[in-house]
């Protein structure tokens, strides 16, 4: 071989460590595929554009490095020598600029980049001049650093120091549940600096440049951060692409032993672990392709039921206005329709004759029952909505059945029915019962027993069976056909029966009424021995412990 | 690309690639750079570094008076440096001439710590007669060179 002094330097060859190879590919490729790849998945974004532009500027770097290292023409060595300091630069400038993106989440201050690239200028300006590079050493093969050099350790030292600052003052700043992240992503960051630029200012200094094949370990150790955040924070959205990323990295990494191992076993060992990751790589980046897409369709689901929701709420909310609509302007009119007709019934507005007394009764009762629809319908608004509100007290149930008899003993007269009421000897213990709503429960079922009895009349009875207190009401009225009891107890249901006898109803009550009844911790069913047999209605309340001693009562 | 990648390239890319474009010329073009080599020197009329190649771990070439080489430096600019070996005959640069404004010989100097130096007087009147001869050698030599540097080919 021709040997000269410029284009084929005898000194330059020698043996190459092989950790050069291993320590230079892998990490240059692992980082450009991590900063390509985020590029690809997030052009919009800054960081991810700031991220590439690292990777491309750092593999730059390490292609220059390692060309140095491995030619034997000085022309070679002093193009590239004399641009990798300007890259390193380029590398730290950029890693500041991505931190500050990546955390903020926004660009940096226009006056930021104007004075980033004043700081840059010496360089650019110097770089192809003496200042930069003095001359070739054919003796040890590398160029002779001029000048130039302290600025480069000035603006490294000052853009490592910056950086550093701002991570730890990030770290302090984040709340809690992002500073994981943010430590993460501060420690990934640091490694790699530290190890990239700080080995590569201690060769410089020392003039021991294997030192430097080390420091580059740092890069991977990065994209591994990185792709551990894209994982586990969805840093840039691409989980599935982090995934690949790591496996392709260990991949790359394991591949890469080829270079310089050199015995037929580590051969061997090098392939089968190679085979190993393939395969556990492919089925990694499958089930994580799988979680991704069971995790897009959440959260695609999620996003439906959150427009259901609203949906319902707007629903709900023209729902309420109804109720707050219906109790005033339906209730209103017929309170005063009500108000009025008693009054002309009571002779309020002079004698009322025979004849007028008859309609107006017959108003005054399609009123009440127009008064007792409305009631039920805000009734079932209310349940519905889940809007009851139920006052509970101490209350002796006798008296008040009682009182509904007593109040409902007219109506039955009327119709030449039988009411009667029958009372235990034993006073029966208070019960915590909302009065109101077990009034309105009672009334109804005894109103019903005497719209629904042609003849024979209504038993009303209450009574302690089996530490519960039980209300009765018989009629022998047109019975319930017991096949389809339940539906009874249902919106808007009346039983056939109901509907031969022509007596309007709204079919309302008994559902509302077994609602109230099972808010107390009651049951209210029905039994009858068929149609025309008249139907008994039972009411079971859970007795509490008695309050008081239980006394004679007269029925 | 967005307005902003297309500043970050702006701010970096452009300058580093009009700076490489220059670097090339200034490299590979005109070879406009020194060059520091080590070149023979007469221990017997200058002042010359001392190698002394350890046998046991080196391979020791070039061996005079043992295992002791004297050499000097000389820094040329790569352009004016001719494209032969340097080990073979014929390829001469151990010289400066006036011509080059830019080569420069650099002899061992006393004052410094790190490199032993040779001193002419230290050789006796025989190594001075056998120094002769290798002066003569060295003048031929330098005719050779004088020659050679005429002829400079571009590598490229």
């Amino acid at each position: 071989m021709d040997f000269n002094l410029v284009t084929n330097i005898e000194n330059c060859y020698f043996d190459i460590p092989t950790l050069l190879y291993y320590s230079h590919i892998p990490t240059a490729a692992a980082m450009l595929f991590v900063g390509l790849f985020v590029y690809i998945k997030n052009k919009e974004l800054l960081s991810a554009r700031l991220l590439f532009f690292m990777a491309l500027f750092f593999s730059l770097w390490v292609v220059g490095d390692l060309i140095i290292w491995i030619s034997p023409d000085s022309r070679v060595v002093m193009f590239w020598w004399s641009l990798i300091n300007l890259f390193e630069i380029i590398v730290s400038l950029l890693t500041l600029y991505f931190s500050y993106a990546f955390l903020e989440q926004k660009d940096v201050f226009p006056k930021m980049k104007v004075f980033s690239f004043l700081l840059l200028l010496p360089f650019i300006i110097l770089v192809s001049s003496t200042w930069n590079l003095l001359g070739f050493d054919t003796v040890s093969c590398e160029a002779t650093q001029g000048p130039l050099i302290y600025y480069f350790y000035f603006l490294e030292g000052l853009l490592s120091l910056s950086l550093l600052i701002y991570l730890i003052k990030k770290i302090t700043q984040s709340v809690q549940e992002n500073r994981k992240q943010v430590i993460l992503f501060s420690l990934g960051v640091t490694l790699f600096l530290l190890s990239y630029s700080g080995t590569n200012i201690v060769a410089s200094l020392t003039g021991d440049w294997h030192i430097l094949q080390y420091g580059l370990f740092g890069s991977p150790i990065f994209a591994a951060f990185l792709a551990f955040l894209i994982v586990r924070y969805q840093a840039f959205s691409m989980k599935l692409i982090g995934a690949q990323a790591l496996v392709a990295g260990l991949i790359l990494l394991i591949a890469s032993q080829y270079f310089f191992i050199k015995e037929a076993i580590n051969f061997i060992l090098v392939g089968i672990t190679l085979i190993l990751a393939l395969g556990f790589g492919a089925v990694l980046i499958r089930s994580v392709m799988q979680e991704v897409k069971r995790k897009e369709e959440m959260q695609e689901l999620s996003k439906r039921l959150a427009t259901a929701n609203q949906e319902l709420r707007r629903l709900d909310a023209a729902k309420s206005e109804f109720i707050s609509i219906a109790s005033h302007q339906l209730r209103t009119p017929l309170t005063a329709i009500r108000g009025y007709v008693s009054l002309v019934l009571e002779g309020a507005y002079g004698k009322v004759t025979p004849t007028l007394q008859d309609v107006l009764n017959k108003v005054y009762t399609v009123n009440n029952r127009m008064s007792q629809l409305v009631e039920d319908l805000l009734s079932i608004s209310r349940i519905e909505s889940g809007r009851v509100q139920y006052n509970f007290a101490p209350i002796q149930l006798e008296p008040l059945v009682a009182e509904i008899v007593d109040m409902l003993s007219l109506m039955a007269k009327e119709k030449k029915l039988f009411l009667k009421i029958k009372l235990p000897k034993k006073s029966l213990p208070k019960l915590s019962l909302d009065v109101n709503k077990i009034r309105e429960v009672i009334s109804n079922l005894i109103d019903n027993a005497i719209k629904y009895t042609k003849e024979g009349g209504v038993l009303v009875s209450v009574e302690a069976v089996e530490r519960c207190a039980i209300v009765k009401v018989k009629d022998t009225g047109i019975g319930v056909d017991m096949k389809s009891s339940e539906r009874l107890f249902q919106k808007f249901t009346r039983s056939s029966e109901t509907m031969k006898l022509d007596v309007s109803g709204t079919g309302l009550g008994l559902y509302v009424g077994k609602t109230f009844v099972e808010a107390h911790g009651g049951l209210l069913s029905v039994e009858s021995e068929g149609p025309g047999k008249g139907a008994c209605f039972i009411i079971k309340f859970p007795l509490e412990a008695p309050a008081v001693l239980p006394k004679e009562k007269a029925s | 690309m967005g307005n902003k990648a297309g500043i970050i390239f702006s701010l970096f890319f452009l300058p580093v690639l009009f700076v490489s474009l220059v670097v090339y010329k200034k490299y590979f073009i005109e070879r406009n750079y020194q060059i520091s080599a080590e070149v023979p020197c007469n221990q017997f009329q200058e002042i010359c570094f001392v190698y002394r190649c350890d046998i046991e771990t080196e391979e020791c070439a070039s061996v005079v008076d043992g295992d002791t080489s004297y050499y000097k430096k000389i820094e040329r600019l790569a352009s004016a440096l001719p494209a032969c070996d340097v080990s073979k005959e014929g390829c001469f640069i151990a010289e400066c001439t006036s011509e080059d404004s830019s080569c420069k010989e650099v002899l061992c100097d006393y004052e410094s710590v790190d490199e032993e130096c040779s001193s002419p007087g230290d050789f006796s009147k025989e190594d001075s007669s056998s120094g002769d001869e290798s002066g003569e050698a060295a003048g031929s030599a330098a005719d050779t060179f004088m020659e050679g540097n005429d002829d400079i080919e571009s590598e490229e």
